[in-house]
Order: structure tokens, then sequence, then C-alpha cells
């Protein structure tokens, strides 16, 4: 259970990452050593992240695809919030070591401490946050696909994980700082494609969003 | 018979210096040989080795989780214990002595893990969870958690989650995964980013395997040395605290080498003062030889037979020097008062002492070899050192020493005088006596017995501190009982291990216990699930898939959706075995609960070692389950009964041995007894000593017996037998050099500390002590040899 929470805060943490990483790293004919590079500065001058969501769910499980909207928040250094507005209310949110977990009918609040795993979630996050390089390239093998737009294609490294998960893809916008799709693609042939809207860097973000 | 000694002395005396040099050789070369031999500190030379209960129940103990494992805690004030737990574990893992480094659990648990889970449950789920399982298709149930599954898979992680949500939509997985999850009751941990981590989050743990024998002294040493170098590598505010028995073999190790660097050299030191200080006399160096020459011959012969000598037995050389001397003693005071008249030859007074001094040598040898029927290796070892050491004193003080001692120009002292000058009232003697020894005997009979082995080895106040402080933040895993059951096949032991585990349960005795039963029930056990499954399918499988078809149509799930769960409840499920447990990545745990043990197979369940547990694991209820319950408490306890019966053993057939060559000697009852009052007065002097100073008798305490029964014999001989003799003898003289001696010899082990030598000192000491009083005024007052 663990694991598979894991990966889906890690799919999550791959959105913040693309949502950190503005759409400067544009046009133009570099290599993706050089694109990363760009990022990763371009990551440092990010405090905070708020930014709608648009979801498609194309799975086989479902006998249509279903649309799902959201919003996603990020504050430096240890402030998120990830959640689902409409079909499903659905979401968490994280102060620090503190958090909460609802539905529409329930609220968990959880500590860090005593959760091991919003812990790994936490620090994943700042893992991401601050664009560790390192780490990310540990984790993916990258590939520039799009120039212009820019667009990442990741490949898990890790066998286990390419199991379910085949690839992501990340495309930048050209007109603006935003990630403007994500799309993660798994080994059944299932997509889902998130679209991010209104995305706004280093506004102010009340602190009780994060509570 | 005893005029052999007279004529021998007579034979050798022209060969003198040939006598002299062959001595000097074989001496030098008992002593070069006991100076490379290989000392053995490890302690389980002083644990049982019988294939009595307490060797096997000790055997089992080393087979506990983390018996033989050291745990490392790692914290670091203000930061995080993990970063500062893998620089160590990195450092750690780079040094070949280190086996296996866990920070955390294996990582091998794969994405596939959640998907293997229903597969397993036909075999798992037992009469209890098919009352769990009846709640999971209840309607009311199955609508919640439908709309659970929608809301798992319109989130990002559904590529996780989407395999195993379609194959178990209802959750069966939930009431297999507590199972598999059990046992992470070994410790009061939490899993932290793939770490061991306390539930406060300030330290983090590493668990580190070494094929170092636990026991093993000199490896002990090395790996101790190896951490020590792999701690360097910690940025400065990092605090680590090791726990493991390897760190306690070092520490004893150590303390028994610095202990024989003080008490071998202090001992002999003492000796020379007393010779120097009393004896001034160029022939006394001779005596003073003895016990050195002694030591080495008893060292020799012991390595011999044992192939090696145990530090704790070299030390008590330091002993034997003190009671080699006696009789070395006794010849030279004898020998000194000797002359060239006819009646006072020096083989004529040979001729005189040697009873007293062989029946002397007898009675401690006797004392002596009761420590041989010991279970203890070691105590075994020691009788074997102090038997050759005894022997090897009394041949070379009948036989050799004698011609290198001559008679003291004018030095012979009148009976008469002597005895004027020492006469007093014996009366209040005897009543002050018999008052100490009637306290003793009452003090003495409430004396404790300790059979902590833990007690007996040398824990400085640093890992105490720190074993206590590992305690607290992880529990007490390396403090489990453990319940053994064995088979010729693993399925033989997987069986009785589940009747063990279904007894507990009976006697709701599993909230905090770990077993392999859960996850890995015997065949039969696996085969009564499997047809609860199948039975419970068959009446409830069709009208659960009808409610999963109402409820995806309802949320929008596709006809397909929960195809894997319909066909997994309807395909006859298979047994799995210890290698699916290892698939599934749960190796390290079976491995912990499971192992061979030569043609058998052993299957271990742990649990609190608590009175309560120990009642329950009673020896019907061991009979019954055909298990074998063993605890670091019940050990303690059984080792206390056999170290009482041991006193008993021990101190008895010491008795009986001695009783009967006095019997022998003196023919006598009035003088057998007045021989036998020094050994009483010692025996009750430790006991009622041991309860003043509120210490318990421990296994060093009680091998030390022997020695004051012995010592004590001696001593009772040597006086009864003084009014045979002639004055000039100065048998009273002798025994008080004796004495002195003996508690030089046992004083310097008092500064041990080591507790096993400073036990055997702290006894000695004061049975000696009391033993020579009662000997010198004592006996000589009750056998009218005093005014």
């Amino acid at each position: 259970m663990v694991r598979s929470h894991t990966l889906a805060f890690h799919f999550i943490l791959t959105l913040s990452l693309g949502l950190i990483l503005s759409g400067r790293a544009s046009a133009g004919s570099r290599d993706i050593d050089a694109v990363l590079q760009e990022l990763r500065v371009q990551a440092t001058a990010v405090e905070s992240i708020s930014s709608e969501f648009s979801q498609e769910s194309h799975l086989s499980v479902f006998e249509e695809t279903i649309v799902s909207n959201g919003r996603f928040l990020f504050r430096k250094p240890d402030k998120l919030r990830w959640e689902y507005l409409h079909p499903i209310t659905e979401g968490f949110a994280l102060d620090g070591d503190q958090g909460l977990r609802w539905t529409k009918t329930t609220k968990t609040s959880f500590s860090l401490r005593s959760d091991p795993l919003m812990n790994i979630v936490a620090r994943q996050l700042l893992a991401w946050a601050i664009f560790d390089l390192e780490w990310l390239s540990a984790e993916y093998d990258i590939a520039l696909t799009g120039e212009s737009p820019v667009l990442l294609k990741l490949v898990p490294k890790d066998t286990d994980t390419s199991q379910v998960l085949k690839h992501l893809l990340i495309e930048f916008s050209v007109s603006s700082n935003t990630v403007q799709r994500v799309e993660i693609h798994d080994q059944s042939g299932d997509l889902t494609r998130i679209l991010f809207e209104n995305s706004h860097v280093n506004t102010p973000l009340d602190n009780g969003m994060f509570r | 018979m005893f005029h052999l000694v007279g004529r021998t002395y007579d034979v050798l005396g022209p060969r003198k210096g040939a006598l002299l040099v062959l001595c000097a050789l074989a001496c030098l070369a008992c002593s070069l040989f006991v100076s490379r031999l290989v000392v053995r500190e490890d302690i389980s030379t002083m644990l049982p080795d019988d294939s009595g209960r307490i060797a096997s129940d000790f055997t089992l103990l080393r087979l506990a989780p983390f018996a033989q494992r050291l745990t490392i805690t790692v914290s670091h004030p203000g930061a995080d214990p993990t970063v500062a737990a893998d620089t160590l574990a990195a450092a750690l893992r780079r040094d070949p002595v280190f086996t296996r480094v866990l920070t955390g659990p294996p990582s091998n648990i794969s994405l596939a893990f959640l998907t293997r889970l229903l597969p397993l449950a036909p075999t798992l789920l037992n009469e209890q969870d098919e009352k769990t399982l009846q709640t999971l298709i209840a309607p009311a149930h199955v609508q919640i958690v439908m709309e659970q599954n929608r809301r798992d898979l319109l989130s990002p992680g559904a590529v996780a989650l989407k395999n195993v949500i379609r194959q178990d939509p209802l959750g069966i997985r939930n009431i297999v995964l507590p199972k598999l999850a059990a046992p992470s009751r070994l410790a009061d941990v939490r899993i932290e980013n793939g770490h061991f981590v306390s539930r406060d989050g300030k330290h983090a743990l590493i668990l580190v395997d070494t094929d170092v024998p636990m026991t093993d002294s000199l490896g002990a040493a090395t790996v101790m040395s190896s951490y020590k170098k792999a701690l360097t590598n910690l940025p400065s505010g990092v605090q680590a605290m090791l726990v493991g028995g390897h760190r306690h073999t070092h520490v004893n190790a150590q303390a028994i080498k610095d202990d024989l660097t003080i008490i071998l050299p202090s001992a002999l030191l003492l000796l020379a003062v007393i010779f120097l200080l009393f004896l001034r006399n160029r022939q006394s160096l001779y005596v003073f030889l003895v016990p050195v020459c002694v030591v080495g011959v008893a060292g020799t012969a012991t390595a011999l037979v044992y192939g090696s000598i145990s530090g704790i037995v070299l030390g008590f050389g330091a002993v034997l020097l003190g009671i080699s001397v006696d009789y070395a003693l006794h010849v030279y005071f004898a020998l000194q008062n000797s002359s060239s008249d006819e009646i006072h030859t020096p083989a004529h007074t040979l001729t005189q002492i040697s009873p007293a001094i062989t029946f002397g040598a007898l009675t401690t040898c006797t004392a002596l070899a009761a420590l041989l029927l010991s279970d203890i290796p070691g105590i075994r070892q020691l009788a074997v050192f102090s038997l050759f050491g005894i022997i090897a004193s009394f041949f070379i003080s009948l036989l050799i020493l004698p011609h290198f001692i001559t008679a003291k120009t004018g030095s012979q002292i009148s009976a008469t005088s002597h005895n004027a000058r020492r006469s007093f009232s014996v009366a209040p003697l005897i009543a002050l006596w018999i008052a100490i020894l009637g306290i003793g005997i009452w003090f003495g009979q409430h004396t404790r017995i300790n059979g902590d082995l833990r007690e007996m080895s040398f824990t400085p106040m640093d890992i105490r501190t720190e074993e206590d402080a590992t305690r607290a933040v992880w529990g007490n895993m390396r403090d489990l009982a453990l319940i053994f059951v064995r088979g010729k096949t693993f399925d033989d032991a997987l069986e009785k291990n589940d009747r063990v585990w279904s007894f507990l349960q009976a006697n709701n005795a599993t909230s905090s216990a770990v077993s392999l039963a859960p996850i890995l029930p015997g065949i039969d056990s696996q085969m009564r699930n499997i047809t609860r499954w199948e039975a419970f399918w068959q009446a409830n499988g069709q009208k659960t898939l009808a409610l999963l078809d109402s409820e995806q149509m309802a949320l929008g799930f596709s006809r397909s959706a929960f195809s894997p769960f319909a066909e997994h409840i309807n395909t006859t499920p298979k047994t799995f075995s210890y290698d699916s447990l290892h698939e599934l990545g749960l190796q390290e745990i079976v491995d912990v609960l499971a192992m061979r043990d030569n043609d058998e197979f052993l299957v271990l369940t742990l649990l609190p070692d608590t009175m309560e547990n120990a009642a329950l694991l009673s020896n019907d209820a061991e009979k019954e389950l055909g298990a074998r319950f063993v605890s670091g408490s019940r050990f303690r306890e059984l080792l206390g009964n056999a170290m009482r019966i041991d006193v008993l053993w021990f101190s008895g057939s010491a008795l009986a041995g001695v009783a009967l060559l006095n019997a022998i000697l003196f023919r006598n009852p009035r003088r057998t007894l007045l021989a036998l009052l020094p050994i009483g007065m010692g025996v009750t002097a430790v006991l009622a000593a041991m309860y003043y100073s509120e210490q318990a008798l421990n296994l060093f305490h009680i091998v030390s017996l022997p020695l004051i029964i012995g010592l004590g014999a001696d001593y009772g001989i040597f006086m009864v037998c003084r009014p045979d003799q002639s004055a000039k003898h100065q048998t009273a003289r002798a025994v008080l050099f004796s004495g002195l001696t003996t508690l030089c010899g046992f004083g310097v082990l008092v500064l041990a500390r080591h507790p096993a030598l400073h036990s055997i000192g702290i006894t000695v000491l004061t049975g000696v002590g009391a033993a020579m009083l009662t000997a010198l005024w004592v006996v000589p007052a009750l056998n009218g040899d005093r005014q």
C-alpha cells in the first residue's frame, strides 16, 4: 500500500516540478542537459505556485472518459495543497509536520511524525521543489521530445515502476512560465491527461489554504 | 609409606646440582610455553555445555533475532537522524567484517506486492477472518468501497492502484495486510522514507550482521575497532549507540587482560614482600619460586589437555600462587628446625610432616575435583588447572625443595617457652567462636543466589546506560521470549507452529506475539482455510458479483472493470510455500522466524518475556504442543536453581571427600571433627559476608567454595597433626604464613574489575581468612594443644 501511494505522490510531485519549472525553457536548439540546467536555475526563484487543473481519465475501467477539475497550491518550504473539486471532492493539505486529508464527508488530520506515508510525500515534495536534478536523473531517463513548446518525456528507470508506468509527458507553455499539459501513460495503454490553466508563480498564498 | 619421602631425600641428596638444573630447565620451558599460549577470553567457556535444559536453552536463546546482531541507534539533535544513519551505514558497508547493514526494511517489496495479496487470501484467512469477510460483502460496505475505488481511480495514483482495485474491489487485502505487518511488533519502530525511525522521529536504527561469533574475543575486538573507525565518518553532533554481544565480549576480554596485568605481578610482589619482611632468608627464595614453577607447570598441563586456556582460569593462577606455596612453607619451616641429630635429620623431619602434607594435598585435590562435576567447561578447566597445580606443588615441595633448605643454626625454639608465651584462656575464645559461627549460620541461610549470567560479566556504566537508552527508544526487542518447534520437514515444523499459535490465540496471548503461523501456515491449515474460502464464495459469490454489477453500473465503471475479481473467486486456490513469501519480499522475517538446525527445521514464535507468558508455557503446555519455551528470565531462574543444586553438590561432595580422608588419616572422630572446623567456619563466613553485604551468590562464589573447603581442610589437618610432631616444626607459623600467602593471592583478585575474578577473590578472602583464624586459635584450643 505504501509503495502504490508513493507512486501516486510521485506523479503529483512530478506535476509540481512541471509547474515549478517555468516555460522559459523555451525554443531554440539546445541539448537536454542545458534545458534541465536552465529549469533548475529557474526553479530556485519559485516561492509559490497556484494553478487550476482539468484531468481527463481515459481508463479502461470506466465506460467513458471522466473529466475532473481541481487546484494545486505550493509554497516554500513545506506547504502543499492538492484537491479535486468536481465531480469528486477529495484532497489533502500539508503544513510542515501537520496535515489534513478530506473527502466530501470525512476530514482526517494527520502528523507526518505518525504517518510514514505522508512523511514520504513531504520529503519528496521538498526534493522536487528545490529541483534536485541528481534525484530526478536517478529516477527517470529524460528526453527532450519537443522544443517549441518544450516537451519532456520521462521514462522510469526502476523496473518495478516501469511495470505499470510507461512514461510521463510534460509540456511547457510557450507564452507563459508554466506547464500546460502532463500525460501519464500506463503499460495497459490507459492515459491520464492533466491540463493546467491559470497558473500563477510567486503570488501570495494564504496560510489557511494549507491547514 | 611416608618413609619413602625421607628415603627419596637421601637418594637425591648427592645429585642436588643436577636436580636444580633439571628443575630450572623444566620451569623455564613451562614458562615459555605458558607465555606463548593462546589465551581465550571467550565467555562461552563460562556457560554450561551439557545436554541438559540450561545448555540447550542457552543455545536456543542465541538464535533469537537480535542475539547475534548489532543494533546501532543514531541521533542528531536538530537534524534528520536518517541522514547520519546513512552516512554511518555507508562507512560500515565498506568494511568486510560487516556482512549486512540494514537502515530500513528490504526495499525489494515490489509494486506488484498488493496484487499478490489477494491470491494469498484463500490460504491465510482463518475462521475469524471469515466474519470480517462477511462484513465486506454487505451491501452498505460494497457501496462505500466502490465509491472509494472510483475516487482512487480518478486520482493521479490510478496508474498504480488500477490493477489492485480491479482484482480486489472489496478490499480483502486489508485483512491480509495486518498479518504480514505483524512482524513490525518486533520493535517499537516506524518506517520513514525507507528507514527505521523511532516513534518520536529523533532516532534512526541500523541493524548490522557479522560472521564473527559473538563470543570470539579477538573477532569482537576487530568488530569494535571497525565500528569505531566508521564512526569517524559522522559529522559532529551525531550520537551513535551500539548494543550487541560483541561489545560485551570485547570489554570483558579487555577487562580480563587488564586485570591479568595487575593481578599476576601484584600477587608475586605481595608474596615477595611477605618473604622479605618475615623470612629474610636467602633460602626463602626457593620457597618463593615454588608457586612460580607450579603456575607454569599447571598452565602447560592444562593447555596440553584443552589446546588453549581461558583468561579467567589463568587469572586463577594468582590464587594458585597462594595455595601452592603452603606445602613449600610447611617443608621450609620444618626443615629450618631440623638438625644433624638422629631424631631431627631432614629425612626424618620430612617423613614426620609428609602425612599431614599428603593428606592436605589429597583433601584439597578432593575438594577441587568436585569442580570437575560442573557443566561449565571453564570451571572444569579451572579444576584441571588447580589439580595439576596442587599435585605439582606437592611433589616439588616434598621431593625437590628440601634439598635447598638447611637448618637454621640456633633457631630451635623450645616448645615450652613457645607455649608459655602464647597461653591464654580458652573458654572465652571458644564462646566467641561459637557466637560468630552461630551468627554466620543464621545470616548465611538467608543468602540469595543469583543465576543471571549477565551479572558475572563486566559491564561498564556506559554500556549499561546505552543499553537502557536503546531499550527506551526501541522497546525490548533484544529481550523477547521464544517458543521453538522442531520438525523433520519444514511443513512438520509449520504444523506444530500453527498449534502453538492456536494455543496462544485461545489464551489471548497473540497481541504482542510475532509468528509465521498467520503468514505461512502449514499445508493442513492452508487446506482447511482453502476449503472454508471455497465454501464461502460458493454461498456468497453470485450474490456479491450481482451487487458489484449494480454498483459499477451506477458509478460508471465498465462491465469488465472487476472481471479479475470474479475470475479469482471462481478459481480453485493453490497452497503456497516458503518461496512465495520470499517472492513477496518478506524473506527477512521468514529467515528470522525459521531456520535449519542440522537435519531438522526450527520455527520460532516471539513474544514478550513476561511472567504471564512463562506461566502459560508451562512444562505441561510444552509437552502438549511439542514446543519449547525459552526466555531470558526463565533461563536465569533455571540457572539459579541449578546453582543451588551445585552449591549442595560441589560443597557436599567436597565435604564428604574431605571428611572421609580426615577420618582415614586420624581414625578418631573427635580429631576428625576438629580438623573440619576451619571448613565450617570458612564456608559460614562466606555465606554470612554475602548476606551482610547484600550480595547474592553467583556462579563464581559457588566455584570458590570447594577451594575454601580444601584449604580449610589443610589448615585443620596441619593443626590437628601438630601435637604428633615436634614443636620445632612450627606448624602454627607455617599455617599463618600459608594463610597470609593465600590471602595475598586472593587479595589481589579483589582488585580485579571483572566480576568473575573479583567474586573468587572476595569469597576466598573471607572464607580462607575465617578458616585460618579458626585453625590457628580454635582448633589448638579444642585439641588441648594450648592452655
